[in-house]
């Protein structure tokens, strides 16, 4: 147990089925979770096929791109990079950087990125065997866009707002932070974020780091 | 088709037909941007009689290149080219540009240019989401503020569309008017605000969609862009000298930095600064925040120069942003007239009130700053802006913009003294921005042949040496002598710059060169597009040689394009819109007389630099245009294209219709 009080599963990449052991049936309605001391209540997808209940399980951490504000200038190159590394295009819906801008109010620029969360609502929510996927060196909870339906579950289920997963509509995928687990240089949003603007404001913290 | 959306709408407000052209059929000739929207102006305006400014068949372009959309720093512009009612004595051909996230809704919303033509029978405004375009009513937006236009626009599409519109100063035909984008991003020069006035279009609203461009080789722009943005800092007048006075200066009230001068997409320098909940005294009451940088901060020379952000020069600038005025004109270019005026006599009164000026105002030369500001009060201010923008009273002749105010005033005689073809001064070493010898000389020449101020994207040739030289500038990180080495490298000559500090001839020498290689950039730039402030880096604190990365803008284009394009593919390519800008010109009346009426300017305003030449000298500066027409492959005479140069650009249609014109050397 890790300071998330979740299992971590250094060795193997962690597919649904591995979480699927020791789930005995689908469960419906409240659920609580109780892993190390964390309590987490959550309501499970009734509808959806019984197997997805990954809840219960323990998910390992994952690393995270972390945004700091006082050395971010709004420039938003993080959210093209993104899409840019990912797919050879830029368009937003291609990018897993989500965007905040209020030009005549409050004048705020700022990109949000997935959290990688501890508890990951997507990596529950997700219904199709291997679509949602633990990478395991960074534990990234990434989507293989190959098996991905496209039927939004994650996106609903993630806590944040605006959702940290965006929908590619002319494929009909998801499309998540998977961290560039494949891309060698480490993500593309921190790779292009500019020491002019006063320094770096995103960097990567390891998983290992994030438990320190 | 790597870098670009695929299309450019063709928007007729007349008929309300809107089609698509197809952008493959002008790029990579012509780049991007400012350089498809001159092709487009020309294909619109050929085989007829030249338009006039308001005429509805004037064509007027809003456009972006291949690296908007994309990574690339300071990528994030909007070109907006037309005929520019600010010009003068014929409203010439004229360029200005915005930041914002215009430029990358349009692409990703499928297009990268609007060319927009006709007039429609009452205001509207031109809705494009995804793919799809539509004129809609904007009745209820008639005599907004370019402000609550936009709020109105959002509260019917959205947070996030991207909207640029004009305020009542466009609606109003002003000649100063200006295209709004957010709340600081504007195309500022060129009066573009009254253009879209007189084809009553009030906005435009952009909401992006799918169309995701397509970028050639990713891993190489993804390289580019960290390369390019670390190098930025060390290499251009945004990393050097920028006016860090202007920075967090009313901490009470500043609450963040961000990136650009005002907000341009993709902009990684930190210059912006935000104010919020400062006190109005002068233009309401309650509390206004905003970006209080760039041409704003300048707000104060209208006033007597109190530069205290609640002294009146944060509100009129915010003011004259909600009308949708020019500041820069107001601030720097009328002001200054104005001020001549009174000083010799000339205009005592204005808007029903006897005048109380800066007596000490430039009328000869400052003999600092401080000196040239022009001494109106906050409250004599914002009734200025108010009448020009609503055409009351005196403002009526104001909003004809300078020289022809001047005209209906009768002081044409003065107008020379502050305007050349229409424009108040920008860096030409006369009027706030005090430049050595022969940097001034090289600002004539890029005067010269220009339609507008030249300074929207030639800063790289005057401001940033100027604020980089050690010998000119405190903390300036080049020592004079290293421009040899960079003038040989950058622009194959060792006398770029040479002539400083007293050697009248050498002064003269290669600045054609220098000034021709500047014009090029412009092009580029704004067709790729990516920012003036930013590019080129000609001069780096971090090389051994002081070289910059001067070809950086090349290589983003590569990378997006997936061309192998050298500098001088990309010279030639700039080139031939730099002919077309020219033809177009050559059709409104341009000659090398008008080209030499900027002389009168710098040869009877003198410098500031009492132990440098402080005047143009005439004979040497006609010699040195000379070699810049011949190097043109343009008459020195007239002043037009030859055949031969046009044949060789591929643009044997464009010396046609001069030839049928009679106005092909």
């Amino acid at each position: 147990m890790d300071d998330f009080g979740l299992k971590r599963e250094p060795e193997k990449e962690i597919s649904r089925r591995d979480f699927l052991r020791g789930v005995a049936s689908g469960v419906a309605g409240v659920v609580i979770i109780s892993a190390g001391g964390f309590v987490i209540w959550r309501e499970s997808q009734p509808e959806a096929e019984p197997a997805v209940t990954r809840i219960g399980t323990a998910v390992p951490p994952s690393g995270y791109i972390r945004w700091d504000s006082d050395k971010c200038v709004g420039c938003e190159r993080c959210i093209l990079a993104c899409a840019l590394a990912h797919g050879g295009v830029t368009n937003p819906q291609f990018s897993s950087v989500m965007w905040k801008a209020d030009f005549v109010g409050h004048y705020l620029r700022e990109p949000m990125f997935c959290q990688q969360c501890a508890a990951p609502d997507c990596y529950m929510a997700c219904p199709v065997e291997g679509a949602l996927v633990i990478d395991k060196g960074t534990g990234a909870r990434w989507i293989d866009r190959t098996k991905c339906i496209g039927c939004r579950k994650c996106i609903e289920a993630c806590t944040y707002t605006p959702p940290r997963i965006s929908f590619e509509t002319a494929d009909k995928v998801a499309i998540k932070c998977d961290l560039c687990k494949d891309r060698e240089g480490g993500p593309a949003c921190i790779y292009v974020c500019s020491e002019a603007g006063g320094g770096r404001a995103l960097s990567y913290i390891s998983r290992e780091e994030r438990k320190a | 088709m790597n870098g670009y959306a695929g299309e450019i709408l063709k928007v007729n407000l007349t008929t309300n037909v809107i089609q698509t052209l197809d952008t493959s059929q002008y790029v990579p000739d012509f780049i991007g941007g400012y350089g498809i929207a001159l092709k487009l102006i020309w294909d619109e305006t050929v085989g007829k009689p030249f338009p006039s400014e308001y005429s509805p068949d004037a064509p007027l372009v809003i456009a972006t290149g291949p690296c908007a959309g994309t990574p690339a720093p300071t990528s994030g512009r909007s070109e907006v080219v037309g005929i520019a009612p600010q010009g003068y004595p014929q409203p010439w051909v004229a360029d200005s540009g915005f930041g914002g996230d215009f430029a990358k809704q349009l692409k990703f919303a499928g297009y990268d240019a609007i060319l927009l033509v006709g007039q429609a029978p009452s205001l509207t405004y031109l809705y494009i989401e995804d793919g799809n375009a539509e004129l809609r009513d904007a009745s209820s937006l008639q005599g907004l503020t370019t402000l609550d236009t936009q709020e109105m626009l959002m509260q019917a599409h959205g947070r996030e569309a991207a909207i640029a519109s004009i305020g009542p100063a466009g609606e109003n035909l002003v000649r100063l008017a200006i295209i709004e984008a957010k709340t600081e991003n504007a195309a500022g020069q060129g009066g573009f605000g009254a253009v879209m006035g007189s084809k009553k279009l009030k906005a435009i609203v952009v909401n992006g969609g799918r169309c995701a461009i397509q970028v050639a080789r990713p891993d190489v722009l993804l390289y580019e862009t960290r390369k390019i943005a670390d190098e930025l800092p060390q290499g251009s007048t945004a990393g050097i000298g920028l006016p860090r006075k202007l920075l967090t200066q009313y901490p009470r009230y500043c609450v963040r930095k961000q990136s650009g001068c005002t907000s341009c997409g993709e902009c990684t320098m930190p210059f912006q600064d935000y104010y919020e909940n400062v006190p109005m005294h002068y233009i309401g009451t309650g509390m206004l925040s905003g970006v209080y940088h760039c041409v704003a901060a300048a707000a104060p020379a209208l006033l007597k120069g109190n530069t205290d952000i609640e002294a009146g020069g944060f509100e009129i600038a915010k003011l004259c942003d909600w009308l949708g005025l020019n500041e820069w004109e107001m601030f720097e270019g009328m002001n200054w007239f104005i001020q001549n005026c009174y000083n010799a006599g000339g205009l005592q009164t204005l808007m029903g009130q006897d005048l109380s000026l800066n007596q000490n105002g430039p009328a000869v030369y400052p003999k600092e700053e401080a000196e040239a500001y022009l001494g109106f009060t906050p409250e004599q201010a914002v009734q200025f802006i108010q009448a020009m923008a609503y055409r009351k009273g005196d403002g009526d002749i104001f909003a004809e913009g300078t020289p022809r105010a001047a005209e209906k005033l009768g002081l044409q005689d003065l107008v020379w003294q502050t305007h050349k073809h229409g424009y108040g001064p920008h860096w030409d070493g006369r009027y706030l921005h005090f430049v050595h010898f022969p940097m001034w000389v090289i600002s004539a020449a890029l005067w010269g042949t220009r339609g507008r101020d030249p300074m929207n994207s030639t800063h790289g040739a005057v401001q940033n040496y100027h604020r980089a030289v050690k010998e000119w500038t405190d903390d300036g990180p080049i020592p004079y002598e290293q421009l040899k080495v960079i003038g040989r490298k950058v622009y194959g000559t060792e006398y770029a710059f040479a002539g400083w500090p007293d050697d009248e001839e050498m002064g003269y020498r290669d600045k054609e060169i220098v000034v021709i290689w500047h014009e090029n950039r412009h092009v580029m730039k704004c067709s790729l597009p990516v920012c003036d402030q930013s590019f080129p880096m000609t001069y780096s604190t971090a090389t051994s040689d002081m070289v910059g990365d001067f070809t950086a803008e090349v290589r983003l284009f590569n990378a997006v394009v997936g061309t192998d394009w050298s500098l001088d593919d990309m010279h030639k390519a700039t080139e031939r819109c730099y002919n077309v800008l020219r033809a177009l010109h050559i059709r409104q009346g341009r000659t090398r007389l008008e080209d030499d009426s900027i002389i009168r300017y710098f040869e009877e305003q003198p410098s500031m630099y009492p132990d440098e030449p402080q005047t143009l000298n005439p004979d040497l500066y006609r010699q040195m245009m000379d070699r810049y027409y011949d190097r043109r492959g343009w008459s020195t005479e007239s002043g037009f294209p030859t055949r031969a140069k046009l044949h060789g650009l591929g643009l044997d249609d464009v010396a046609d219709e001069l030839a049928r014109e009679g106005k092909l050397a």
